[in-house]
């Protein structure tokens, strides 16, 4: 159990990101929320309406990557293969979306 | 969009961080994915209403099982307990100390990640509803780990389901914002709650919504 929650310096940063990415999500979403209403800079907030959204789907993401780090570095093979399965399955409904 | 958004804010809490349980999570997450995958499958052999139905009958015997077992704690107050290879430790202040638990009947809770995935990939729901009183009530785990380790789940559950969406154009900007605030004000209420309701009553506000749910989509069916 230790082992895992150990961290490096990719996953220092990796927690900050996690940390403070759901901040710049809800100010990029509020803005972007209120341009979109006052009818200003129309592509702007477009712009900012989306990198807010893309912020909260790739936090869980990275929360899996931080995951595959630990398992890796404690040397847990079998949750290093089961997260690389997971990572393949979501490579894939990408491909199949296209 | 809001499923992600509850998971995201679960990412960047820290208490919810502590309490998740990340090889169980992982594990459950490969049949919740499968699940996702194959959720056009099952929308092409059982109807939108069907799926719904089932979901309502569900949501009531969850419902019932977990009024049953309100009284019923799933840890041990010895912080030296074996957890096992899929248990855990975590400080529990109801407890005022470090508590442990084993995670049982794995196949079950692989199972119905697998259903919770796949319904998310239909309804559009998170699937949370299910595993949550699933893991709590038969494979042992806590009630605060299983939401923590739940909100993990959703949120890969439903990356996975999001760019079919986002490429078909579902997903209106303004619209999607609008909702993901609200989640994340939401979340980070229920996380202030969680952290000093008593379990039993986390217990009681998860059956009630249950119930609500069932109710109504009966009243819609």
């Amino acid at each position: 159990m230790s082992k895992i929650n150990d961290t490096n310096r990719f996953e220092t940063i990796v927690s900050a990101v996690l940390r403070n990415g759901m901040s710049v999500a809800t100010a990029s979403l509020v803005i972007g929320l209120l341009f979109w209403m006052f009818g200003l800079f129309n592509v702007v907030s477009a712009g900012l309406l989306h990198a807010g959204l893309i912020i909260v789907v790739g936090m869980p993401t990275l929360r899996a990557l931080l995951a595959f780090s630990r398992f890796l570095r404690a040397g847990e093979w079998s949750f290093v293969a089961i997260t690389a399965g997971v990572f393949a399955m979501l490579v894939t409904s990408l491909v199949l979306a296209f | 969009m809001t499923v992600i958004a509850t998971s995201s804010v679960a990412s960047a809490n820290e208490a919810s961080q502590r309490l998740l349980n990340l090889r169980l999570g992982m594990l459950l997450q490969l049949t919740s994915t499968v699940g996702v995958l194959t959720g056009g499958l099952t929308a092409m052999v059982i109807s939108e209403q069907a799926v719904l139905r089932l979901f309502a009958i569900i949501s009531v015997v969850s419902a019932i099982i977990i009024f049953s077992r309100l009284g019923r704690r799933n840890v041990t107050l010895d912080p030296d307990a074996d957890p096992g290879r899929l248990g855990g430790r975590f400080f529990e202040q109801e407890s005022g100390g470090v508590v442990t638990y084993r995670v049982r009947r794995v196949w079950l809770g692989l199972g119905v990640s697998f259903i919770a995935g796949n319904l998310a990939s239909v309804l559009g729901i998170g699937g949370g509803i299910i595993t949550v009183p699933v893991l709590n009530v038969w494979c042992g785990v806590p009630m605060r780990v299983a939401a923590a380790t739940s909100a993990f789940l959703i949120g890969i559950t439903a990356v996975a389901a999001i760019p079919a969406y986002y490429v078909s154009g579902d997903i209106v900007g303004y619209l999607s914002a609008a909702a993901v605030l609200g989640v994340l004000f939401g979340a980070r209420v229920g996380f202030w709650v969680g952290s000093w309701s008593r379990a039993k009553w986390l217990k009681l506000l998860l059956g009630v919504t249950l119930l609500a749910v069932s109710a109504f989509l009966f009243a819609r069916l």
